[in-house]
């Protein structure tokens, strides 16, 4: 099978920092799912946003189902690639949960109609019925990250990029949550430092650490390697 | 944590609550600047409107001393301009007083004035309370959408409305987080604490605002802002515009 994602010498930095990101290079498959960890301040975050081009880097190459992405093709790859951020309260900005799922399908232009049934069908899907008409501030936190992964899939993106789904999730939702992305079809791209949900989760592992990836193998042979999890602070 | 003080009542059930915003908005907008072209001297028709906002009142379920809560946030702000005028309008004079070199007269037209203004900022601050109290905050913003107020602003004002009490929680635990670690100190120093918290608020908002914008960008953000609604207008809505505006008729014919 030929790449989905490649990545070539990719190297990005911020206006007032050092490189963040520095000769990336890395092909994921169709339907690969792809763990990266890293300490913190490794780049993983920076990284994720290149892949839907909402960071575009200085130097460097990312092709996505072989478009390579420029300022042109944003819309395209937006459409390819869903990107469900860290905090769910910065993804959720609109005043209600219908509307937040429908921002991005009314932005891609689909009919009216057909967004409501998509709206009702995946809220049913996540267990989540009737809650068109809530205010996400009176959400809980799982909840909230339920509608902010809602939001991405009810646009059908053939990627799924997320930034560390678990992180302060009490271990019902997390479990709930790990069990609900372990269910969703199709390629996936997921960032953290919770090395059990990357297992459950991923075939193949990145360890980033200072802008750069350090290693690149399957899941289970990165995680039993624990002299190299020690030495990028993993462990 | 939940907050809800913006439209603490509008979950409940009452013929107000049904009605859609469009309706709401349109009729007691149109009623607030009919009650602000009545000549102020027409004292009974002001009884009328009274008995025409009382039993509003009582349709919408909504409990009196809210209402009275919410007057009373306008009441400064009149107050100021309620108590001078009688004293500096030119006219026929209710009363004087003397105070040793000062002067004061009272004016009938003075009066007139003060009153004007109270009544009809009473008036419409009750019948606002009602609008904003029996609409979901959401809801009122699709009515208002429907009704072409501009996207920008109505967008802005949502994102206030979602983000208020995000930021309300980030000062909270700020506050907390200061008390416990407060052992008393003087004015000048807690004004200064005060003045950190409030930039770090700022910042910490600037910076979410930046997030937020990655992440609608990257699901197809544009510039162009697009919302929709499912606003459905029945007999109901008809109904209550007619016997708004019929009374109104009613009061005025006479």
């Amino acid at each position: 099978m030929s790449s989905l994602i490649t990545i070539k010498d990719l190297s990005f930095k911020y206006p007032d920092s050092d490189l963040v990101l520095e000769g990336i290079n890395l092909d994921i498959k169709k339907g690969d799912s792809v763990g990266i960890i890293g300490p913190n301040g490794a780049g993983k975050s920076t990284l994720l946003l290149h892949l839907n081009a909402t960071l575009i880097g200085k130097t460097g190459e990312i092709t996505i189902d072989g478009i390579s992405i420029n300022r042109h093709n944003l819309k395209t790859i937006r459409q390819k690639v869903g990107m469900v951020f860290q905090n769910p309260d910065d993804q959720l900005f609109m005043a209600t949960v219908f509307d937040d799922i429908a921002f991005g399908l009314l932005n891609v232009g689909i009919e009216e109609l057909q967004i409501k049934e998509r709206i009702t069908s995946i809220l049913a899907h996540f267990g989540l019925s009737g809650f068109e008409g809530k205010s996400p501030h009176h959400l809980s936190l799982g909840e909230k990250k339920k509608i902010a992964l809602a939001g991405i899939l009810v646009m059908n993106p053939e990627i799924l990029v997320l930034d560390e789904p678990t992180i302060s999730l009490d271990p019902r939702a997390r479990r709930e949550f790990i069990e609900l992305i372990h269910n969703i079809p199709g390629t996936k791209i997921i960032a953290g430092h919770d090395l059990d949900m990357i297992q459950k989760l991923t075939q193949r592992t990145v360890i980033m650490n200072k802008g750069k990836i350090i290693a690149h193998g399957p899941t289970q042979e990165i995680i039993q390697n624990q002299q190299l999890l020690f030495a990028n602070r993993l462990i | 944590m939940e907050h809800s003080f913006i439209d603490k009542y509008s979950e409940r059930d009452s013929f107000l609550h049904r009605l859609d915003p469009r309706t709401k908005i349109i009729s007691f907008l149109g009623f607030i600047v009919v009650i602000v072209l009545t000549p102020p001297h027409n004292f009974s028709i002001f009884a009328q409107y009274a008995l025409i906002i009382t039993a509003l009142i009582i349709l919408s379920y909504i409990p009196l001393l809210f209402i009275l809560k919410r007057v009373l946030l306008v009441i400064p702000f009149v107050i100021t301009i309620i108590l001078f005028i009688p004293f500096f309008k030119q006219g026929q004079t209710v009363l004087t007083l003397n105070l040793y070199l000062l002067k004061l007269r009272i004016t009938y037209e003075g009066l007139l004035i003060s009153w004007n203004v109270l009544s009809k900022a009473v008036y419409s601050v009750i019948l606002l309370t009602l609008l904003t109290s029996t609409t979901r905050f959401t809801v009122l913003l699709k009515g208002l959408e429907v009704l072409k107020v501009p996207k920008a602003l109505l967008i802005l004002v949502s994102f206030m409305y979602r983000y208020l009490f995000v930021l309300i929680d980030e000062a909270e635990r700020m506050q907390r987080a200061r008390n416990a670690r407060w052992f008393g100190g003087y004015i000048i120093r807690q004004i200064k604490l005060l003045g950190n918290m409030i930039a770090l608020l700022f910042i910490r908002s600037y910076e979410r605002s930046e997030r937020v914008y990655l992440s609608m960008r990257s699901r197809g953000f544009d510039g162009n802002i697009r919302l929709m609604h499912n606003l459905k207008l029945n007999l109901q809505d008809a109904g209550f515009i007619i016997i708004i505006l019929l009374l109104i008729i009613l009061v005025w014919d006479e």
